[in-house]
């Protein structure tokens, strides 16, 4: 497979286009339950790096060697990532700043 | 700095193919945005025959909700909301019953209590094409469009960083037209570009709550969307128990809710629109909208605003 066909590999489109959003989204979501912030805190941060990660990865993926790879990019922070989500109940939240207010 | 030929060509690639297929609906939106920059302006302009001082009619909200009653049926539990035009002696009125799932709205004239004859929907309508809110699932649609936004800016700083000082200023108009349209896309991309990240991070945040909210719910919060949506958008109103609902028989009137309204937010606010919902029920509450007084008279809202289903009041206070 010449280098330009591996450039252009679809399975490469597909991961930026499906793979990215999910990938993005999985962080978002794990930075607002990891983060030892008050909850409406770690929302805020969880909810805005969805879009730049997004973007990133939208960018970034694309210079993967092949679509394997950029596949294999994706999973390797999302499967960690939807492992915590799953494994960690929303039980013990911590409270938000407005409820820890005097 | 400078990338590598590899990462030139694909980043190019990328730029080039996510501009082709994105660039239409990014242009309605900015195109329609230019005239939702003007919609308050817009909305008085369409309507003249409408036009009266608003000194000549009452500025009572418990005349104005009777005034529009008289047209429309505001059924139990039903949500409505009442919005006078900012500079003319008529109101708006909305109601929406959730029971049928069907909605009425009628512009009355304050002066004779009588019901205006349809007036014009150009401003609302060019307003809704800016996110796209006739088309199903629209806003979230223009929040994907907002991402591909940001796609174009990071891709296009990263091809033309290695020219980005040589090239800043650079627009040759005497070359071919291949030349000159590179140079002008190159200089108004560079110049621009705080613009548009600005557009692009407002369009993603907005256009994308109807997608993170659920999706966030979903993972971190039990479902709970209702938390979530007031995490995003701020807290919601702080209603009471129930108990006092109950006890309460009688509605106060609109007048002495917005005043109430007025004292629990202090500051020089002008009361714009009057939201209510479960009209009727031992839950019923109204919501007062206001922005900050301002020292010109250019009106702010028009009198066929609506609340949407993401939008959020500039203040909000509760009254029972």
């Amino acid at each position: 497979v010449s280098r330009t066909r591996r450039d252009h590999d679809v399975a490469k489109t597909w991961a930026a286009l499906v793979a990215a959003p999910v990938t993005a989204y999985l962080i978002g979501a794990t930075l607002s339950r990891l983060l030892p912030l008050q909850e409406d805190a770690a929302f805020a941060w969880g909810v805005h790096v969805i879009a730049p990660i997004w973007v990133c990865l939208v960018v970034l993926l694309p210079l993967a060697r092949d679509g394997r790879r950029a596949w294999a990019y994706c999973l390797l922070i999302a499967l960690p990532a939807a492992a915590f989500l799953a494994l960690h109940d929303a039980d013990g939240r911590r409270p938000t700043s407005m409820e820890t207010a005097p | 700095v400078k990338p590598s030929a590899r990462t030139f060509r694909i980043q190019w690639d990328v730029h080039a193919w996510v501009g082709v297929v994105l660039s239409f609906g990014l242009f309605i939106i900015f195109y329609f945005g230019t005239f939702t920059l003007f919609r308050a302006e817009l909305s008085v302009w369409q309507s003249p025959q409408f036009d009266a001082p608003r000194s000549a009619c009452s500025e009572s909200w418990e005349s104005r909700f009777e005034a529009v009653a008289r047209h429309i049926e505001f059924p139990t539990g039903a949500r409505f909301l009442l919005a006078p035009a900012p500079n003319a002696c008529r109101v708006r009125g909305w109601v929406y019953d959730a029971a049928r799932g069907s909605d009425a709205d009628v512009v009355v004239d304050m002066r004779t209590s009588e019901r205006l004859s349809e007036q014009s929907r150009l401003a609302s309508e060019l307003y809704d094409m800016h996110f796209f809110y006739r088309v199903p699932h629209g806003l979230e649609l223009s929040g994907v469009l907002a991402l591909g936004l940001f796609v174009l800016l990071v891709t296009g700083f990263v091809i033309h960083i290695k020219n980005l000082w040589r090239q800043r200023w650079q627009f040759r108009p005497t070359l071919r037209w291949r030349f000159a349209a590179s140079d002008a896309h190159k200089i108004l991309g560079v110049f621009g570009a705080p613009l548009a990240i600005t557009f692009a991070w407002s369009g993603c945040i907005l256009g994308l709550a109807p997608l993170l909210i659920p999706a966030m719910a979903g993972a971190v919060y039990d479902g709970n969307e209702a938390k979530v949506s007031s995490l995003y958008y701020g807290p919601e109103l702080e209603r009471e128990a129930d108990e006092p609902y109950a006890a309460r028989q009688a509605r106060l009137p609109f007048d002495v809710l917005v005043e109430k309204a007025r004292l629990a937010s202090p500051g020089p606010h002008a009361v714009e629109v009057v939201e209510g919902d479960e009209l009727g029920t031992k839950a019923a509450y109204v919501r007062v909208w206001t922005r900050t007084a301002r020292s010109s008279s250019t009106p702010q809202r028009d009198a066929s605003w609506r609340p949407r289903r993401t939008s959020r009041p500039p203040h909000h206070v509760l009254t029972e």
